[in-house]
């Protein structure tokens, strides 16, 4: 499964971090790293929830 | 569906509806979740999910081409029979009327003050000058908590981004809260909001271009700096203060309502006010969520359709607006528990009070700072004041409802 992130629309608010820090996380500028864009079944869960928490609506996932 | 039904005719703008706005949201929630005003051709979106849902609809299908704030005026006398141009690129329309790329481009020139570390290195500044406040307003005794502790707060620290002088403060304050009350005579419409603030902004872009643009403000050198597609057309003084006008008005106008009436809301509940003090430091930052649920004025957001979809079941023409009813949704007892009672501590797993999607609250975290940060000072000051709600005045706004005037009376 892929990780896609509408970078326009991300604001770097950091709910997704909050949700899954070993997917996202931010530079000292604030500017979302995608730590891994293929995620496992694991990972899933916690991006799906990462995805439900952002604000902008940035974040899918693709099979 | 249209609710043409005889029992079931709303008019969200008229003086009736806006003196007493809960039940007719609870009502709609209930029977006519989906709304269609045909005055209007808006439909009316008033449960927590499909006003969740929709925001977060993206691809240009629904745009605040026609201002996410607009009139009845102009929502009776423009019906569109298909979807509007969109916003111009050349001259930059004003910020909240953009599209993608361009809403996107212009929104991310700006923003970097306002994420949340940097916001944070505000923290210092915002309780000094809550203390400031404070030391010259209890000796009077009595005070409107809104305006002249937390609004005077407020536009400060909004000055300081901008990098204009603390003196203009009080008078752009006045001028914001004059755009946003409530004239059953005359609607504000967001358009006079950017003609009003041209001339306190535009000296702060000259300031800028004056220092030459160098980074020390992002707030305003980014737009600055911007090139416009292949061109690299840079932006006027003009385009680039219809971009920041949302920054400027967001942090004035509703963090001081917030503030003072969520203070308010937790002193009428002695024992939840107990529950906080006794460890305020842990206990505030979650209070102040369900302050922002509880208190948040802003009423609604419209959209336009860019193309025929369908929202919350409802098939929608391009042309058509949707309104996003946000303070309804924050009452949904769908999503909320007890959705009318204040609860300090309440779970609150989604928040609505800032939008969502692409023109989710630029200032949320400043605002949410500041509410934190002056509620702290306050109650960690003042050990005894109580509330002359027979003197407090709402201002009872069609698009942003509070308290504009909440006297505290404070003892030692």
């Amino acid at each position: 499964m892929r990780v896609i992130v509408n970078r326009a629309l991300c604001d770097g608010n950091g709910e997704c971090v909050r949700e899954a820090p070993d997917v996202f996380a931010l530079d000292d500028d604030e500017n979302l790293v995608l730590l891994s864009e293929q995620i496992d079944a694991g990972q899933a869960g916690r991006v799906r929830l990462a995805a439900r928490a952002c604000p902008k609506a940035a974040i899918r996932i693709e099979d | 569906m249209t609710a043409t039904a005889a029992d079931f005719d709303i008019d969200l703008f008229s003086p009736e509806a806006v003196a007493d706005l809960e039940p007719i949201y609870r009502e709609l929630r209930d029977r006519r979740p989906v709304y269609y005003s045909r005055d209007y051709d808006t439909f009316f979106l008033s449960r927590f999910e499909d006003v969740w849902d929709a925001l977060r609809i993206g691809d240009n299908l629904l745009l605040a081409t026609e201002t996410n704030l607009p009139t009845p005026e102009y929502l009776r006398s423009n019906h569109n029979t298909a979807a509007p141009p969109l916003a111009s690129t050349n001259p930059m329309a004003p910020g909240p009327t953009l599209h993608s790329p361009w809403y996107e481009e212009m929104r991310a020139a700006h923003i970097a003050p306002l994420r949340p570390k940097s916001v944070a290195a505000l923290r210092d500044l915002v309780r000094e000058l809550a203390r400031e406040r404070l030391r010259k307003l209890l000796p009077l005794g009595r005070f409107n908590l809104t305006m002249d502790y937390a609004g005077v707060v407020g536009v400060t620290v909004i000055c300081s981004l901008f990098g204009l002088p603390r003196t203009r403060a009080e008078q752009i304050m006045d001028k914001v809260n004059e755009m946003t009350r409530y004239d059953p005579e005359q609607s504000v419409s967001l358009a006079s909001f950017f003609t009003e603030l041209t001339g306190d902004i535009i000296p702060a872009i000259q300031a800028r271009r004056a220092a030459g643009a160098d980074g020390s403000n992002m707030l305003i050198d980014g737009l600055v700096n911007y090139r416009v597609g292949e061109e690299q057309r840079a932006l006027s003084d003009e385009e680039i203060c219809n971009q920041l006008v949302c920054a400027m008005v967001g942090g004035i106008e509703s963090m001081p309502k917030v503030t003072s009436q969520g203070i308010m809301e937790l002193w009428r509940r002695p024992e939840q006010m107990a529950q906080v003090m006794a460890d305020l430091d842990a206990s505030l930052p979650v209070a102040v969520q369900e302050m922002i649920r509880y208190c948040a004025p802003a009423q609604f957001t419209f959209r336009t359709a860019h193309q025929d979809l369908t929202v919350a079941g409802q098939r929608v023409r391009a042309g058509q607006r949707v309104a996003c009813l946000l303070f309804s949704a924050a009452r949904d007892e769908r999503e909320f528990h007890d959705p009318d009672e204040f609860i300090w501590n309440r779970e609150i797993p989604r928040v609505i009070s800032f939008g969502l999607g692409q023109h989710h609250c630029i200032v949320k975290h400043l605002a949410t700072l500041e509410v934190t940060t002056l509620a702290h000072e306050f109650l960690s000051t003042v050990k005894r004041f109580e509330f002359a709600l027979d003197d407090a005045g709402r201002n009872r706004g069609v698009m942003q409802r509070g308290w504009t005037n909440l006297p505290v009376v404070v003892h030692d």
